[in-house]
């Protein structure tokens, strides 16, 4: 996983709680990389796993929001990383696109080590679009957080769901995103 | 406020989190240091592969280049020069040789030398021997295809570095003769890629040679071809101007007749014109002798003395005399003329005449020959002028009027020469009313050594050659014949608007 995710979600768990929890939580968990985490370098998705763990066992929060608050929060952050020309946000269903056919491509380009999410769309309409999530890591909390985060952004209200998912002992994970008009 | 228990836990804290930035950093470099290295590997790989796109644009040009002969009627040598210096070029050798043996010179020989430096060709008299020391010490050694290129350790006598490598080839030229390129290179080593384009080259080189050799032998042979059209159109003028002298031959006797006509009446007038002025001189004498004696004579004495010679008779007769004699000098003169211009060698001279001209004299020739009851009755036009040579026309139309006399023999009868002018051409017509002829003569009419005459009689070429001289006059010929009743020839010139 690339570094920058986890330096996030230092940056995260000290903004939202305190310095003194993401302390506790490295020293805890006495991780290989002891938590000295850069964005130029790759780390095991194990790290990351642990991490949100401990931050469960300590908050006791469950795991799907966590992920969702952390995915929300961080989609801001990953703004600064995309290309540019990649940076117009017109609507949210425009910029899912965007982001599987032209960010996450990018990224790969740059980063060949990186993993990516592959997104399939399913059905779309003014109001509603139906999209498979598919990556090996299983992180669709983590994704239904990053899409509430991108709506913060062009300030539509949505509603994000899951009509299906691995954790829930499906095959596949369907995320739900629905637009409400009383914006 | 803190307690001191906080503030020590704060602090070991803060150590921690330094500790890792400390650690995080030292890995960003590390990283960073990594990419760096590898942006440079990166960059020293693309030079790499700039070099080597340079040096396969070198090669392709290089190859285009021996691929384009600039002129298609390259001569052999010419082309082997221009490859031998693009060659050198591409090599990068210091300089390059050739030999090019020929029929006449059949030996291996290097005579010219291509220096790099100042891209010149030289004659340089001692490279055949240096070249040929070399050839003979590099033989058998590394082999690559045609292309043969060997270490060595030598100095040329024009070239100051001792050389490190000879490039040799030799490829067949014609007559199976041996040709070889010598290149030389003071470089340290031969590039692996140099040899792989070398055989291309070579392939490409080899196909031009050959296109070039199959080039100048069509060339030779066209060559061969003319001279031989050459000798025949010789030979065939040759055979025009003795079947000339045989017509001549025949008309011969008739030709002599036609002339000793007229000369034997001047003969005889000139007798007669000799023996009135001794006539005169007598009665001129008499008349002095009787003035000397008398002083004087009256006029009946002098009328006596004229009219004892007939003096009247005599006057009248010597202008008649003289005209006729006149007229037959002018007969005689016309006879020579017209066979000076039949005889006239310049067969091809094409010049713009008069065809009713033409057959008026070549009636005159022929009629000498003629047996005495065969006549000749003409209906010659005025005719548009046409370009063609009298002398040969005069022979065809001669031989046609003899041949019509002969098929009219012994009886005679009566040959027409009938011309005729339409919008685009001009027609003769030549019949007879003699024996015609029969299928198997008609259709062999034209073939050369075909007679129907007693032997040493014809030559049997007549017909021929007439063929032959109207082809060169893009006239035709053509024959209408009924046995017994008669022949016509019909001969059609065409008429170009001048
Ligand atoms: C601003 C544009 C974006 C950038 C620059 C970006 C970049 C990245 C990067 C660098 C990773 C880490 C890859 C790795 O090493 O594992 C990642 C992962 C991920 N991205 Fe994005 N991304 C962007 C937008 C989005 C959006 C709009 C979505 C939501 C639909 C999304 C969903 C995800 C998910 C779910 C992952 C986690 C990896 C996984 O599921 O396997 N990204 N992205």
């Amino acid at each position: 996983m690339k570094g920058v995710i986890l330096v996030k979600l230092g940056e995260f768990v000290e903004s939202v709680f305190d310095d003194a929890l993401w302390d506790e939580m490295l020293t805890e968990a006495n991780l290989p990389s002891q938590g000295a985490y850069t964005t130029v370098s790759n780390y095991d998705d194990n790290e990351f796993f642990q991490l949100i763990d401990l931050i469960k066992t300590k908050k006791g929060l469950p795991n799907a929001d966590i992920q969702r608050a952390y995915g929300e929060w961080l989609f801001e952050h990953l703004l600064t990383l995309a290309p540019e020309h990649a940076l117009i946000i017109k609507d949210t269903f425009s910029f899912l696109h965007k982001a599987q056919n032209l960010i996450h491509v990018e990224v790969k380009k740059l980063h060949p080590e990186a993993i990516i999410p592959n997104f399939t769309f399913i059905h779309q309409s003014e109001q509603a679009l139906t999209m498979r999530y598919q990556s090996h890591r299983g992180l669709c909390f983590l994704c239904e957080g990053i899409i509430s985060g991108l709506a913060i952004k062009t300030k539509e209200q949505l509603s994000i769901s899951q009509s299906q998912c691995v954790h829930k002992g499906d095959t596949e994970c369907i995320i739900e995103v629905l637009k409400h008009d009383d914006k | 406020m803190m307690t001191n228990e906080e503030m020590s836990k704060r602090i070991d804290l803060l150590e921690r989190k330094l500790n890792r930035e400390k650690c995080a950093r030292e890995t960003a470099e590390k990283a960073l240091e990594g990419y760096s290295k590898q942006a440079w590997l990166t960059n020293l790989n693309l030079e790499e592969a700039l070099t080597n796109q340079t040096k396969r644009t070198r090669d392709l040009e290089y190859l285009i280049a021996c691929a384009s002969v600039k002129d298609p009627g390259i001569t052999l040598e010419d082309l082997i020069r221009e490859f031998v210096e693009i060659s050198c070029q591409f090599t990068q050798c210091s300089a390059a040789s050739y030999s090019l043996p020929s029929p006449e010179k059949p030996d291996t020989n290097f005579e010219y030398v291509f220096l790099m430096n100042d891209k010149t060709w030289r004659r340089e008299p001692q490279i055949n021997a240096e070249i040929q020391e070399q050839l003979v010490t590099s033989e058998g050694q590394y082999k690559n295809k045609n292309w043969m290129i060997c270490p060595a350790d030598f100095k040329l006598s024009f070239h100051d570095n001792p050389m490190n490598w000879l490039y040799r080839f030799h490829f067949k030229v014609d007559n199976n003769l041996q040709a070889w390129l010598c290149f030389f290179s003071d470089q340290p080593e031969v590039e692996e890629e140099t040899i792989y384009v070398l055989n291309t080259s070579e392939s490409i080189f080899l196909n031009n040679i050959q296109k070039t050799l199959i080039k100048a032998r069509l060339v030779r042979r066209n060559e061969e071809l003319q001279a031989t059209v050459k000798e025949l159109q010789f030979a065939q003028n040759q055979l025009v101007q003795s079947e000339k002298m045989v017509v001549l031959g025949q008309l011969a006797a008739g030709v002599a007749h036609e002339i000793n006509n007229p000369m034997s009446f001047i003969k005889s007038n000139l007798q007669i014109l000799t023996d009135y002025i001794d006539e005169i001189e007598t009665c001129q004498n008499y008349l002095t002798a009787k003035v000397n004696e008398e002083g004087t004579i009256d006029s009946t004495t002098y009328s006596q003395a004229l009219s004892n010679i007939d003096y009247q008779f005599i006057m009248s007769d010597t202008k008649e005399i003289l005209t006729s004699a006149a007229e037959g000098a002018k007969r005689v003169s016309e006879i020579i003329r017209d066979l000076k211009s039949f005889t006239h060698r310049g067969s091809g001279d094409f010049t713009l005449m008069d065809l009713g001209d033409c057959l008026n004299s070549a009636i005159k020739i022929a009629q000498s020959g003629l047996n005495k009851n065969c006549i000749i009755e003409k209906h010659i036009p005025e005719l548009s002028m046409i370009h063609a040579s009298n002398g040969q026309l005069q022979q065809v139309f001669i031989n046609l009027f003899v041949n019509a006399g002969d098929a009219m023999a012994p009886n005679g009868g009566t040959i027409k020469v009938i011309a005729e002018e339409t919008q685009n051409s001009i027609i003769i017509r030549v019949s007879d009313t003699g024996c015609g002829m029969d299928e198997l003569t008609r259709n062999k009419l034209f073939t050369p050594f075909f007679t129907t005459k007693p032997v040493g009689q014809g030559t049997g070429l007549g017909l021929s050659v007439s063929f032959a001289i109207l082809e060169s006059h893009e006239a035709t010929i053509e024959v209408e014949t009924e046995l017994n009743v008669g022949t016509t020839f019909i001969v059609t010139f065409p008429v170009k608007n001048l």
